[in-house]
């Protein structure tokens, strides 16, 4: 178990930078893959796309993004990836569902972001789930699921 | 470049859960279990409008009583651990500083519904407390405390039998929910599953 105690940069730093970029060429750059709701996380386990078991312990004033480098000597650097976001987009079909939409997915502490014209809801649980609560919405044709083969 | 040994003070696990599920008295089981192996622990306890989970830890005799802090959340109790948790996170901040070679704050919600949950900027790990008397659908109900907690303890086994409650069922469908992450049966009166509840803390926070 490798334990990993601060945040020693970040992989677009300059000074940071060329030692990753040498490194990953000689494949020693290893990820630890994170969604955005561990990504919160200052004290966890982990294991890297390599299987390299860590044990994260970050100062309470220290917050994990993107790129944030754990790990860093000539034979090899530790780098957190965020995983990419899944997104639930929705259109309501007139003005008062979008507001009736909104209030719902404050109401269910769902993290959005707004659209031009449709809502998109982080799929941070089984996507079932999220599809469940709005069940009303689809049955009543009031909303419309966009970007969805 | 990395100090292998820094710590960066103690973890801080997040108890959340129904009303009258065991939170207490999971709590109860898991001092001695980590005073045992050398642990140093203090607990932060939450009630709606009194001190009464602080009080009866303090008065309980398994930890000297100012390592016990009560937090009164003045309104629903997932406001404090989740929507604003800040008064949570100064009592455990205190806690840090007054006792500094400490290794676990266990942090008790108050008793809540099944969407209660914990914010990460207050809790490295949380575990959600269900009890069988409240029925062997909880599980499959899918509640956000169910679904996300990263452990599920399922209390009270032992009287299943009695209230109708099938226990099988119940880690079939939990495990199902919550896409196989852990869950664990504790009997809090009599300490069953507790050292598997201890294993899981130690496994992803205290890592020893």
């Amino acid at each position: 178990m490798l334990q990993l105690n601060e945040i020693l940069g970040f992989s677009h730093d300059s000074d940071l930078s060329n030692q990753l970029h040498d490194l990953s060429h000689a494949g020693k750059v290893e990820y630890i893959y994170l969604d955005h709701a561990n990504l919160q996380r200052r004290r966890f386990r982990a294991t890297t796309d390599q299987g390299t078991d860590c044990a994260v312990s970050l100062a309470r004033n220290q917050k994990l993004a993107n790129g944030s480098v754990l790990y860093l000597n000539e034979d090899r650097a530790i780098v957190v990836q965020m995983a990419e976001d899944q997104w639930l987009s929705l259109k309501p079909n007139d003005f008062a569902t979008a507001i009736e939409l909104g209030y719902f997915a404050g109401n269910m502490h769902w993290r959005v972001k707004f659209g031009k014209d449709h809502l998109d809801i982080a799929l941070e649980s089984p996507e079932q789930i999220y599809l469940e609560r709005l069940h009303d919405f689809f049955d009543q044709q009031r909303i419309t699921r966009i970007g969805h083969e | 470049m990395n100090a292998a040994t820094v710590k960066n003070g103690p973890a801080r696990v997040g108890i959340g859960g129904p009303v009258g599920s065991g939170k207490t008295a999971l709590i109860e089981q898991l001092i001695p279990y980590f005073v045992n192996r050398g642990n140093e622990v203090a607990i932060v306890t939450n009630d709606l409008v009194t001190k009464e989970d602080a009080k009866r830890l303090q008065q309980s005799g398994l930890l000297a009583p100012e390592r016990v802090v009560a937090v009164e959340a003045g309104a629903c109790p997932h406001t404090v651990i989740r929507e604003d948790p800040t008064l949570n996170i100064q009592a455990a901040d205190r806690l840090e500083h007054d006792f500094q070679n400490l290794d676990l704050i266990l942090i008790e919600s108050g008793g809540d519904n099944l969407a209660s949950t914990f914010s990460l900027d207050l809790v490295d790990y949380w575990m959600f407390v269900i009890d069988t008397s409240e029925g062997d659908d909880i599980p499959r109900k899918r509640g956000p405390g169910i679904v996300q907690s990263d452990l599920l303890v399922i209390n009270k086994v032992d009287i299943a039998p009695y209230v109708g409650a099938d226990v099988d069922l119940m880690v079939k469908e939990g495990t199902e929910v919550r896409n196989d992450k852990p869950l664990v049966l504790t009997n809090c009166k009599t300490g069953q599953g507790i050292s598997e509840v201890g294993d899981h803390i130690i496994k992803n926070v205290l890592f020893n």
